[in-house]
């Protein structure tokens, strides 16, 4: 009884593995005068772990919260969408915050545009002037850069997403809708709207300043998924590549020259902007990997690509060339979902 | 054994808004009018037949903490009273277990002996569980899917709506309550049973403004009122006993929750939008059969979950239903003073209702188990279980148990069990659009556990200490992963490794009138994925996000003449938010305190008063990141029970 009573005793007050995690110690980093890359870090839902990453391709370090060391530890919000750099300012859009956080060039937070909904992408039109799209929000907003502030909005029913700026128009990508949106970005109307398919969520401008947008399609209703060649001034659509069934492709980008475009399909594909066919092999094979997010530095054509992993991890960032070989993999924060390169 | 009458009626304080509790009240006084005309009635008493008591680790939750908790929900008592975690969203929010290092799908929960989890999520939602309904909550520790069928990996939690210590009579409880948080809640039951006959009537209603304060340390030190998070729950149990023979007995049980509640958002933008409706239908009808070496029970059950989750800033409406039909049958044959054997079968279909399905899915599953228990010696005993199961939809390994139970000396036992353990994927793993997974494979493990426990009374004084170890292997752990187009899809992804012990110690003293007793529970659990099948992952080895290693409980209680005081605290260390254990929640630790006070009125008729204290020393603390847990706040009501034996009814 007495051995059971010690044994008892001892396992009520001792254990094997001392509780408190411990705190991995940060290191000094010392930047390069390599153009910086920023990995756009989501974080998960309200979990206020938002952050950006900076990525030093000189000497391949990591700061892991670069905003966050920027701006004494502050938080950043939850789910950090999209980031756009213009006239010496960063924008990052925080959807589930509600807000754009502005940062001048250092990342030192000197603004916020608040009273937005479920902000995703920003989009200046002029130097006054940027429209941000909205998840929830059916509609566009109209923020004055001058005063950070929102102006106005523009009605468009749906989830608007990715924007791009051609010949004074804004092309605004629409999950819910079949269409992509035509804005005038002087009078602020909606001056047409082209049928792309379902789910669009991505576009690029190539070479040719001929728009492509990717729509990822409904397999649940049977609807594949599109991939359109898109005249900008007649709004004409060129070509359609038409995906199986069971494919869902996203995250369209474009590389340096302008005339070859990539896409995660489950692996990364890529086709010149002059093919007349989708790609059959893939460019990367994903294996175990789940790409989550895309990008394509526009200063030496690497093509970044986000592992989300679990979702409850930091993600994978892996470094491809130009013939699809991995040349260097790194950690950045929760769900990475895409990329800034310094230009 | 007689059997008894229970009643409980409880009924809350209502405010002036709530007059249907007066009509509660009149409605069961009415009963009692027409209760009283019943006739003299045979003997029954029935046990249930499958028990894993002799072989698993047990608790039973106290009947004075049941009493003493009765406004509050299932996941609030395991928090208090045992050492299984519970990931709770927030007062009167989402409740999940883990139990063992489990994920919240691997705890069975079981009403009168059947599951009663939401087949489409796999799991039961705690806070949809109302204390006030139940006489009974048990917890078996270990893994029993071989007895209790799918989900049973970490333990199995049973709960049962009737009294079986009903006294002949009449007994009626009203309970009223009231919270500083804004919410009234009120219960009321009625029960009568004679020597045929019995019927418990139970009816709740809790209406909570849930209108807590909460610290948000990003934004200032000041407390902040949360917003959108009220709540709206009633429901009723009927339960009905008759013995048509005296080996034959029939049961119905009756039970429909609805909860209503608002789900905060935390925005400091925009007000949240979103609500969340549950209606729960379980219906169960039993026959038992008992006679000298045999017993046999056969239940037809009907259970209907809808839930309804609207974001009208989302624009989603979401609207599900699932139906369960399930036929389950079990029977006992005592072959031998020393010999026992047992057998049973457990038909099911589940039929889910969605617009996010491709179809209106079916789940059909038949489980047939065996068990055979040998008395070697009057202090050894040994059992074995196997369970053989299929499904439509996926291949279910059989599972068996081992089991020993040995008696040391007098006053101490030693338990072994070993098990190979089981989940059948949920219908929205398998099915959900996007990302359902129709080729998942069931989880399945092996797990292997223990318990040695030493008990002594002493004069005034009793104490029962006991010690658990645990190690359980699942294979085949379903993850939901990041899909197409960023939908997540579930997947059978890993390994993970539990393993932990537990430790209890309880002591009583009493004293004339004065008993003072306290309960002191620990427990160490590591649960580490040991298998990933995806590469460049950080999580290998690595302890399960939201599975604290420690986790203990201290509790006291002192009564005198007729006031007690009780005092439940808990602490939870590190979970853990990232799989790759980088990112984490600091440990809490929360108090509660509650005083009674019993007027006596007349032989077994009282009126009880309490006032309570919810986390005593204001504690700012979540359990889930970014929902926050309510700062102190305060309780108080009163109960009042009425009893009538069956000598003072005329008949």
């Amino acid at each position: 009884m007495r051995l059971i009573t010690y044994c008892f005793l001892l396992l009520s007050f001792t254990a094997c593995v001392k509780d408190k995690p411990t705190m991995v110690p940060k290191e000094t980093i010392h930047l390069s005068v390599a153009k910086k890359v920023f990995i756009i870090n989501e974080g998960g839902l309200n979990d206020n772990k938002a952050s950006i990453s900076l990525f030093d391709p000189g000497t391949n370090q990591v700061v892991e919260n670069y905003y966050g060391a920027q701006n004494n530890n502050q938080v950043l919000g939850s789910i950090a969408q999209s980031l756009t750099y213009f006239q010496s300012n960063y924008y990052i859009v925080i959807n589930n915050s509600n807000k754009v956080v502005v940062c001048d060039y250092q990342f030192k937070k000197t603004g916020q545009i608040s009273g937005l909904m479920s902000p995703r992408y920003f989009l200046p039109v002029s130097n006054q002037k940027a429209y941000v799209s909205d998840l929830y929000a059916n509609q566009i907003h109209i923020i004055d850069l001058g005063t950070n502030t929102k102006t106005g909005s523009i009605a468009c029913p749906g989830w608007t997403e990715q924007m791009v700026l051609l010949y004074n128009k804004v092309f605004v990508c629409n999950y819910r809708k079949d269409y992509l949106y035509v804005i005038n970005a002087t009078t602020n109307l909606i001056s047409d709207s082209i049928p792309v398919g379902k789910n669009a969520g991505s576009l690029v401008i190539d070479r040719f300043d001929n728009l492509w947008v990717l729509s990822s399609g409904e397999s649940t209703n049977a609807v594949p998924a599109k991939l359109s060649k898109i005249d900008p001034i007649s709004h004409n659509i060129l070509k359609t590549y038409t995906f199986q069934l069971n494919e869902s492709p996203n995250s369209l980008c474009l590389n340096k020259g302008k005339d070859s475009i990539y896409f995660i399909n489950k692996n990364i594909y890529r086709m010149r902007v002059s093919d007349s066919d989708l790609p059959t092999t893939p460019f990367v094979v994903a294996g175990s990997k789940v790409f989550y997010g895309l990008g394509v530095n526009p200063t030496n054509y690497n093509i970044y690509v986000a592992d989300a992993v679990d979702y409850v991890q930091k993600s994978n960032v892996f470094i491809y060339n130009t013939s699809g070989e991995l040349t260097y993999n790194f950690k950045a924060g929760i769900n990475a979902n895409g990329f800034y390169f310094e230009s | 054994m007689n059997n008894r009458i229970y009643n409980c009626l409880r009924a809350e304080p209502l405010s002036p808004s709530n007059k249907c509790l007066i009509t509660f009240a009149l409605l069961l006084f009415a009963q009692i009018s027409v209760a009283q005309d019943t006739t003299k009635l045979i003997e029954i008493e029935v046990t249930a037949i499958r028990q894993s008591t002799s072989f698993q680790k047990t608790i039973k939750i106290d009947s004075i903490d049941l009493a003493n908790q009765s406004n509050r929900n299932l996941g609030e008592l395991l928090a208090n009273h045992t050492t299984i975690f519970i990931k709770n969203y927030g007062n009167g929010a989402l409740g999940t277990t883990s139990f063992r290092g489990g994920s919240a799908n691997q705890t069975a929960i079981l009403w009168e002996g059947l599951n009663i989890k939401n087949s489409m999520l796999g799991q039961t939602d705690l806070s949809l569980l109302p204390l006030a309904l139940f006489n009974s909550v048990q917890i078996d520790y270990g893994g029993g899917s071989a007895l209790w069928g799918s989900d049973a990996m970490g333990g199995s939690i049973h709960l049962s709506g009737s009294n079986k210590q009903l006294k002949q009579g009449l007994s009626l409880i009203t309970q009223l309550g009231s919270s500083s948080l804004n919410a009234m809640n009120a219960f009321t039951g009625f029960s009568y049973a004679a020597k045929k006959l019995s019927t418990e009537t139970k009816i709740y209603l809790n209406q909570n403004k849930n209108q807590f304060k909460y610290i948000d340390t990003n934004l200032s030190k000041e407390p902040i009122t949360i917003k959108h998070a009220a709540y709206n729950n009633f429901g009723f149990m009927q339960n009905v006993n008759y013995a048509i023979h005296p080996n034959h007995q029939i049961k119905l049980s009756l039970w429909f929750n609805s909860f209503d509640r608002q789900l905060p958002n935390f925005s400091q933008t925009f007000k949240s939008k979103q609500y969340q409706y549950d209606r729960n239908t379980k219906l169960i009808t039993q026959h038992h059969y008992f006679k000298s070496r045999i017993a046999a029970n056969t239940k037809l059950a009907y259970f209907g979950d809808v839930l309804n989750y609207i974001d009208s800033i989302a624009g989603i409406y979401s609207y599900s239903r699932v139906e369960n039909l399930v036929i389950d049958h079990e029977n006992k044959f005592q072959i031998n003073k020393r010999s026992r054997f047992q057998s049973g079968f457990n038909l099911s279909g589940s039929k889910a209702i969605t617009k996010n399905y491709e179809d209106s899915e079916r789940l059909l599953r038949m489980g047939l188990y065996m068990m055979y228990s040998y008395n070697w010696l009057d202090n050894l005993t040994t059992s074995a279980v196997i369970r053989y199961e299929v499904t439509n939809l996926t291949k279910i390994p059989v599972t068996g148990n081992l089991n020993l139970s040995y008696q040391l000396t007098k006053r101490c036992f030693l338990k072994l069990n070993a098990a190979n353990v089981f989940r059948q994927p949920s219908l929205n793993e398998l099915f959900w659009l996007p990302g359902g997974n129709r080729n998942l494979l069931p989880e399945n493990g092996n797990v292997f556990d223990g318990e040695i426990r030493y008990q002594k009374n002493h004069s005034n004084l009793a104490f029962d200490i006991s010690l658990a170890a645990y190690h359980k292997i699942i294979n085949n752990w379903i993850l939901w992963l990041p899909g197409p187009n960023g939908n997540p899809s579930p997947k059978n992804i890993q390994q993970v490794f539990s393993r932990g012990t537990e430790t209890s110690t309880k002591l009583t003293y009493q004293l004339k009138s004065l008993k003072v007793g306290m309960q002191f529970l620990t427990h160490y659990c590591l649960s580490t994925i040991t298998k990933q099948d995806q590469d460049y992952t950080n999580s290998l080895n690595k302890q399960l996000i939201y599975t604290p290693r420690y986790t203990g409980n201290f509790n006291l209680f002192v009564q005198f003449k007729s006031a007690s005081l009780q005092m439940n605290n808990q602490y939870v260390g590190y979970r853990f938010t990232s799989s790759d254990n980088s990112g984490w929640l600091n440990p809490y630790y929360v108090s509660s305190i509650r005083l009674n006070y019993q007027f006596i009125l007349g032989k077994e008729s009282n009126v009880n008063l309490f006032a309570a204290s919810q986390n005593l020393f204001n504690s700012n603390y979540h359990i889930v990141e970014n929902r926050p847990m309510p700062l102190r706040y305060f309780e108080f009501g009163l109960s009042i029970n009425y009893y009538k034996p069956k000598t003072n009814i005329k008949s």
